[in-house]
């Protein structure tokens, strides 16, 4: 179908002003995501060289490069700092896009992996997981970790699914989140009492992981922790369209052309693969799924998702590597990862919360 | 020549265990370049049909058909290219901008990633100026008002190039001359383009100005036709009407059905529009205007403005407000 020349109205030839207009703002968005992007690949660098041993910027690339193999340097920069550097990293990436991913599904800017529960989800699955496997017998490091990640994707999911089913039911906004927040206060309580009934010896490690830290995890959780993120992204990127369409609600999606029951059933898995492995390698961490969006959208100042989902990837791990560097004080002590984060994440989720109660509700 | 739109044997209504039909066996049609309104009180299922003729619902039985071939058989990917829909929701996201929301009217025509090439920029930007909204482009939704932000879900049907366009009440909640601007673009999209505009309405009055033809739903069954022939045969008086108001289509409004108790009889002449004017006025302080009344009243347009004469006495009036209580004066206790 093709337009007249003229509008209806008989007016003017209209100029083609807003596209040029957009396009201009495109090129400034390009530069946003390319500085978010190098603010993330320095805070990497830079949380490589920082640490409670003393070394150059020279050693540890020599380090990286593969010199001075077997040394107490390379030890700490291999075992210790890389795995570190890539699991906040990582980590950061995933909660960020969860975040966002989940903001969008349930038309919530106050959603987040740990608000609604989705972090206790998956560490039900984990304590259930470890303490399964501890009583089964020897514990077997390749099996315990594949299965600890294996149980917290699936908490996740089931966590995911039920608010989702919640959130069909009820249009609330609020009501949503403090469904989301009952689901995880059952779901801690549940936690704590496995930890009650455990051995304590088995408990310690578990303890140690839900107070959510980035603290070097072994290889082989990092790995996993690596391929989880990189396969919730890639869902997520290739859902960018349909998540545009999502914005307008799942009637307006489908005469869009979107299956919403589809896009639903992946953006939940992406949720959970991110949210997931996040949260199996470093235990519960808050805020950065539900500030990293806004933050992002206030930045490119755009909803659209082939613009957010790679800069909250950036921004989350620019913030996750940030806050585990401010973690470790110069005098030694050790902060804890979600009492800087809460710093950070309070006011900006504030801001949220009041700005959109001032436009009319969040709900 | 087949419809671009019709309904044949169309139930629609909602399924589920306990199935519940609102409308059984409808047939309908709609050409190109016609502008449509879908008329009915509340529950006679405007909405139901329009979420079946989206899509959105599934028919109970018989089938919507698009340009003769069964909706079902259509992809979902097809199905939005032919039709654009502007439905009732009142939720939007605050943050978007009214660019990005015409734009996700190419979200059909776009590649995976959703980006837009020269064409689509060019449907984005015609859709903008189409409805007066070239210098809201970079606003957010958000800080629209009501009938700006309706405009802008208007455009993003339209960006969409449907050869069809479906809109549920686009003009609740906006003031009456912003619903007769919507009424007349959508019209003119009609005869202009040539696409063909379904419209739910609840607003009769607009319907009966601006549409084409009618498709009127009353318990259960439908009637369609142009809406003069529709008022002719009686069918809006009976669509419209209740035990106690008549709707009068040539007037626009509603008469009570009983008759109404009257304070007195008055004599009324004088020239146009102050004695019409002057009727309605009576009428509502319960008045009725009769040649051979006791009291008579004259209207007449002077330099000064409008006067009013009040018979056997000839007391003089310069409003209506002033004639009322001069007449309520002069009265016996009221014959209530």
């Amino acid at each position: 179908m093709t337009f007249p020349p003229e509008s209806p109205r008989g007016g003017p030839k209209i100029p083609s002003l807003p596209s040029r207009e957009v396009l201009s703002r495109d090129v400034w968005r390009w530069a946003a995501m390319a500085l978010i992007g190098a603010v993330a690949g320095g805070a990497f660098v830079l949380h490589l060289g920082h640490g409670a041993v003393a070394l150059s910027w020279g050693e540890v690339w020599g380090i990286l490069l593969g010199s001075g193999q077997g040394s107490s340097q390379d030890i700490i920069v291999w075992q210790f700092r890389l795995p570190r550097a890539v699991t906040a990293l990582a980590a950061g990436a995933s909660l960020g896009v969860a975040g966002l991913l989940m903001q969008t599904l349930f038309a919530n800017p106050l959603a987040g992996p740990y608000v609604l529960g989705v972090d206790a989800g998956a560490s039900l699955g984990v304590a259930l997981a470890v303490m399964g496997l501890e009583v089964m017998g020897p514990s077997w490091e390749a099996l315990a970790t594949a299965g600890s990640f294996t149980a917290a994707w699936v908490g996740a999911a089931l966590v995911l699914l039920g608010i989702l089913s919640v959130a069909r039911q009820v249009r609330s906004g609020t009501v949503l989140l403090l469904v989301g927040i009952l689901f995880g206060f059952a779901a801690n309580a549940v936690v704590s009492i496995l930890v009650a009934l455990a051995p304590s010896e088995k408990v310690h490690g578990f303890i140690t992981w839900s107070m959510g830290s980035f603290a070097a995890a072994p290889w082989p959780r990092v790995r996993l922790l690596l391929l989880g993120s990189l396969g919730g992204l890639l869902v997520a990127w290739g859902l960018a369209k349909s998540l545009d369409a999502l914005l307008l609600g799942e009637d307006y999606a489908a005469t869009m052309g979107v299956s919403p029951g589809r896009a639903r059933r992946r953006v939940l898995l992406a949720t959970a693969l991110l949210a997931g492995s996040a949260a199996a390698c470093c235990g519960p961490v808050a805020f950065l799924g539900i500030a990293t969006p806004h933050l992002c959208r206030g930045i490119l100042r755009t909803e659209g998702h082939r613009w957010l989902i790679p800069s909250c990837a950036a921004a989350g791990g620019a913030l996750a590597l940030g806050a585990d560097g401010l973690t470790r004080l110069p005098g030694g002590a050790v902060l804890p990862l979600n009492a800087v984060l809460a710093l950070v994440g309070v006011p900006v989720v504030a801001w949220v919360l009041f700005s959109s109660a001032r436009e009319g509700g969040a709900s | 020549m087949t419809p671009l739109l019709s309904a044949v044997g169309l139930s629609v209504g909602y399924g589920g265990r306990r199935p519940r039909v609102v409308a059984p066996d409808l047939s309908l049609s709609l050409e190109e370049g016609s502008f449509t309104a879908l008329l009915g009180r509340n529950g006679a299922g405007k909405s139901t049909l329009i979420r079946t003729i989206c899509g959105l619902q599934e028919p109970l039985g018989g089938e919507v058909r698009l340009r003769g071939v069964a909706l079902a058989r259509h992809s979902r990917r097809v199905l939005a290219r032919i039709v654009g829909v502007v439905l009732p929701d009142r939720t939007f996201p605050r943050g978007m901008t009214v660019y990005d929301l015409v734009a996700l009217g190419r979200h059909p025509h776009t590649g995976w990633q959703g980006g837009l090439a020269l064409r689509d920029r060019e449907a984005v930007d015609q859709a903008l100026g189409a409805l007066d909204l070239v210098p809201f482009a970079p606003r957010r939704l958000g800080e629209l008002s009501d009938g700006e932000r309706q405009r802008a879900f208007i455009a993003r049907a339209l960006a969409q190039e449907p050869a069809l366009l479906v809109l549920d009440e686009p003009t609740a909640f906006l003031d009456p001359s912003h619903r007769m601007e919507v009424l007349h673009l959508l019209r003119d999209f009609a005869h202009l383009r040539g696409m063909g505009v379904l419209v739910a309405l609840h607003d009769v009055g607009g319907a009966l100005a601006t549409a084409d033809r009618l498709w009127i739903l009353d318990q259960g069954s439908a009637t369609e036709g142009m809406p003069e022939d529709l008022a002719l045969r009686g069918e809006l008086e009976r669509t419209f009407s209740s035990d106690r108001w008549r709707f009068d289509a040539l007037g626009g409004g509603f008469v009570p059905r009983q008759k109404q108790k009257i304070r007195g009889m008055v004599g009324l002449s004088g020239e146009s529009p102050g004695r019409e004017w002057t009727e309605r006025a009576l009428a509502r302080a319960r008045y009725a205007v009769a040649p051979e009344a006791p009291v008579s009243i004259h209207v007449a347009l002077t330099p000064g403005g409008w006067r009013w004469v009040l018979g056997g006495g000839g007391e003089g009036f310069t409003s209506l407000e002033g004639l009322l209580g001069g007449l309520a004066s002069r009265e016996e206790p009221p014959r209530l």
